[in-house]
């Protein structure tokens, strides 16, 4: 049951326009189901603890934060949400890439519906795919340190055992130039391509897919901005807000992107020296990850409202104020929106978001928790 | 449909039976035809335009219509009706001195103002609006007032010398003293059409079920606007927006905490009118519940749950109201009402709900079933929790409650059957196949019986079987 006084002796209610310090104070945006917990953020607190902030359930009034282990006691959560707890409880380690392996897991299984489930394990099998593909970049790469390219490995006439025969050859030769066993060659491969291959290689002919979310946010940012500009309406200043939260983030990440291409671009690195340029890229990708951890969702509801009507927009573009994953300081130094000051952008968000309507019924909302699971069946 | 195609053969009246029966064959299978074709029929019956075979079979496609929402045709006919598109009731569902408008009455309505309202304006604003996004709203009041204001003036002319002259009366609308309430209606709904239709493109789309503090805020200073002019100018716009809403008893209470002009006599008057209105509105819809006649006959079983719920939600929402009234009469009807809508959810939903749709889940061969198959079953087990929802307003907590139990129970038996029967991995653990029949499973009883049952029941499965 929900219980809206048990939340308030359970948790505690912070202003939702601090900045954070960093990405784990700001934590990782998860998709739950349960209409209160939607796009909660998992961190761990001082005594190294699981908690969540749940920026959906104050309309506006900042984020309550509560433990994970007393939630279930002060909100019936579903089956999906109560299962993906215990996937990420027994995570290792909480990046959004690991925790994003642990969603698709679990909505694979069919828990949150057979459309949610379908697009799961469509996501794990193109990550799969896209995991060969940079590898195979990644070969092909190094093969140009022996004068073999692409296109020698993939002639018309040679069969795919010829073609990995070639490029286990051209492998152990560029192995001998360095002096490494060419299975050791092909693990640090391997690695690298695991690291990399949630952004993806520029030199690859299909984007990753953390370039494809950044274009996504680029056009969101304009099509935000000039939404802002022509609606009249008070909603106008949150879309502005939207709109420059989207560009700061944009800005942060291609900056990383240009650091992590940078890296990518002299396969002489890979087996000269492999330590400092997997830290490079792990340390580029995790914090492109970070960066845009959260924006999917909220790039799949403005798209959903593309063609509704102006008041959908405006009501829409209130909730998106209120989940925007903010840049903390440690990326950013502090970030102060030019368009309108925190107070009336907060004020505006009170006017503009509605109740949820879980909240005080004491049951769950299956409707509201359809509607999460439908956005988690198109989510990328 | 060949007959509307082809010219007349031989005789008139042969060629008008003919179509007659095609127009017949048509309404009958409106419910069978892919949507690909019903849109394709329904562009070319707007082309047709206003005739009474015509609009007989769009009463037939509306139902599907209305899910589907092809682009319609902004006729300067259709701009003009805009306004009361929240009150039309079709022909058979009507009923009389409830202030709502039958959808026969358009057409009469429109061939008294077409010729007078002048062809210019009519051309104009039907150029203007088709240039613009048809969802701003906003832009669209501002595009078409003129044409409303003219049309609500000329129709106040209308109704003024069908007053005083009989015979033009019955000439423009027959004998029914009925049919000139509803125009009057129109005339007042259309007179303010304008701020009506920008206060709806501002709230969220029918049915409304919340509303945030903004729609709030432009809905109390609307009603304030209108009510300092003249108090009386407020209840057409409470009426069209009462029926726009899930919960109409809270716009009630919205009007009852304003101070509108005009002494608070005035107001206890017009509040006691419109909860008169709310609830004979409600109360017409479950009666035509009894005869099925508002329910679309090939709804999926949750949608029949979903007219229900909407139903007995509207009844919740203006209970206190009506037992403030003290009205036995009022009282009364809202218990038949209530039972009304009881039967048809123990009758239409409960007893529909079938234990062939989740036998159907575990396939015979064992494999997971397809995903056309387990969306059919959560349909019917989110219908079944909607009656839950709704039992305890409606006094059926036992017979639902009983359905739900062994629904359950069924899919527990056949889970455990399936999860003993299939195959386990070589390790002795769960296969996937296994796992894919636990999970579905699990969503079908979560539906139904709620997260802590399927909560119970996964720990209980997990350990069992995992």
């Amino acid at each position: 049951m929900t219980d809206e006084s048990g939340i308030a002796r359970n948790a505690r209610l912070v202003s939702g326009d601090q900045q954070p310090a960093t990405f784990q104070e700001r934590g990782i945006s998860i998709p739950f189901t349960t209409p209160l917990l939607s796009q909660a953020r998992l961190r761990r607190d001082g005594d190294n603890r699981f908690e969540f902030l749940l920026p959906n359930f104050t309309t506006g009034r900042g984020n309550y934060v509560i433990p994970m282990k007393g939630l279930s006691s002060v909100m019936t959560l579903t089956v999906h949400d109560r299962i993906l707890f215990e996937q990420i409880e027994a995570l290792e380690s909480h990046s959004p890439e690991q925790v994003r392996r642990a969603v698709l897991d679990v909505q694979a299984t069919g828990i949150c519906g057979p459309d949610a489930a379908a697009r799961a394990a469509e996501l794990l099998e193109l990550d799969s795919q896209y995991l060969v593909l940079t590898q195979f970049i990644l070969v092909t790469e190094l093969l140009k340190l022996v004068g073999i390219g692409a296109a020698d490995l993939l002639r018309p006439e040679m069969t795919p055992d010829d073609s990995k025969r070639l490029a286990r050859q051209a492998l152990a030769k560029v192995a001998g130039m360095v002096g490494i066993a060419p299975d050791e060659l092909a693990g640090r491969v391997d690695d690298l391509g695991v690291v990399v291959a949630p952004v993806g290689l520029s030199q690859c002919p299909r984007p990753g897919r953390l370039r494809i979310l950044n274009i996504r946010l680029e056009a969101f940012g304009t099509e935000l901005a000039e939404w802002a500009e022509l609606d009249g309406s008070e909603a106008a200043p949150l879309g502005a807000y939207c709109a420059t939260v989207a560009r700061q983030t944009l800005a942060q990440v291609q900056q990383r992107l240009g650091r992590l291409d940078a890296a990518c671009r002299d396969p002489m690195q890979i087996v000269h020296d492999a330590p400092r340029l997997r830290k490079e890229i792990t340390d580029q990708v995790g914090r492109i990850a970070w960066l845009l951890d959260g924006w999917d969702f909220l790039l799949i509801l403005w798209e959903n409202v593309r063609n509704a009507s102006p008041s959908a927009k405006r009501e829409l573009v209130g909730e998106l104020s209120c989940l925007l994953p903010a840049i903390p300081r440690e990326e950013i130094g502090p970030v102060l929106t030019a368009t309108a000051d925190i107070e009336t952008i907060n004020r505006l968000q009170r006017r503009w978001v509605r109740g949820n309507q879980d909240m005080g019924a004491g049951v769950l909302d299956l409707e509201a928790v359809m509607r999460l699971e439908a956005l988690k069946a198109v989510m990328a | 449909m060949a007959a509307m195609n082809r010219p007349p053969q031989s005789g008139q009246n042969q060629a008008t039976e003919n179509a007659g029966g095609d127009w017949m064959a048509l309404m009958g299978d409106a419910n069978r035809l892919s949507d690909t074709k019903l849109l394709q029929i329904y562009r070319l019956l707007d082309q047709v335009g206003d005739k009474p075979e015509v609009s007989s079979v769009f009463a037939a496609l509306r139902p599907r219509l209305a899910n589907l929402r092809p682009p319609r045709r902004q006729t300067a006919c259709r701009l003009f009706f805009r306004p009361v598109e929240d009150l039309l009731d079709d022909q058979e569902n009507y009923s009389r001195r409830l202030g709502r408008i039958s959808r026969s009455t358009l057409t009469p309505c429109w061939r008294a103002l077409k010729d007078r309202i002048p062809t210019a304006l009519q051309q104009q604003v039907q150029q203007a609006v088709s240039r613009i996004d048809p969802n701003d709203g906003e832009l669209l009041a501002n595009l078409c007032d003129p044409l409303w204001q003219t049309g609500a003036e000329i129709l106040g002319w209308v109704l003024a010398e069908c007053d005083a002259n009989l015979k033009q009366k019955v000439t423009l609308f027959g004998r029914d003293d009925d049919v000139i309430r509803q125009l009057e209606v129109i005339k007042e709904i259309v007179s303010i059409a304008a701020p009506v239709e920008k206060l709806k493109s501002t709230l969220p789309p029918r049915p409304i079920a919340t509303l945030s503090e903004s729609h709030l805020e432009t809905l109390r200073k609307v009603l304030l606007d209108m009510g300092r002019e003249d108090m009386r100018q407020t209840m057409p716009l409470v009426r069209v927006l009462s029926s726009r809403m899930q919960r109409p008893g809270d716009l009630l209470r919205l009007l009852g905490d304003l101070r509108l002009g005009g002494p608070p006599q005035e107001k206890e008057v017009m509040t006691r009118e419109m909860s008169g209105y709310i609830v004979s509105n409600l109360l017409r819809q479950t009666s035509g519940l009894v005869s099925d006649s508002l329910v679309p006959r090939q709804a999926e079983l949750d949608g029949l749950a979903n007219v229900a719920e909407r139903l007995a939600d509207g009844l919740g929402s203006i209970h206190d109201m009506v037992q403030g009234m003290r009205d036995k009469e009022l009282s009364g009807k809202m218990q038949t009402a209530r039972g009304e809508v009881a039967q048809f959810v123990l009758k239409n939903v409960c007893d529909k709900v079938s234990t062939a749709a989740i036998d159907a889940v575990f396939p015979s061969d064992g494999q997971a079933a397809d995903i056309d198959t387990i969306k059919k079953a959560e349909q019917q087990m989110l219908a079944l929790r909607r009656a839950a929802r709704m039992a305890g307003a409606l006094g059926i907590q036992k017979e639902v409650s009983n359905r739900i139990t062994d629904i359950r129970r069924r899919l527990e038996q056949q889970t455990n059957a399936a999860l003993r029967k299939t195959p386990r991995n070589r390790d002795g653990t769960l296969s996937p196949e296994g796992a894919r029949h636990m999970f579905n499973s699990l969503r079908l009883v979560e539906i139904v019986a709620g997260s802590e049952e399927a909560a119970r029941l996964y720990k209980e499965w997990h350990r069992q079987y995992w």
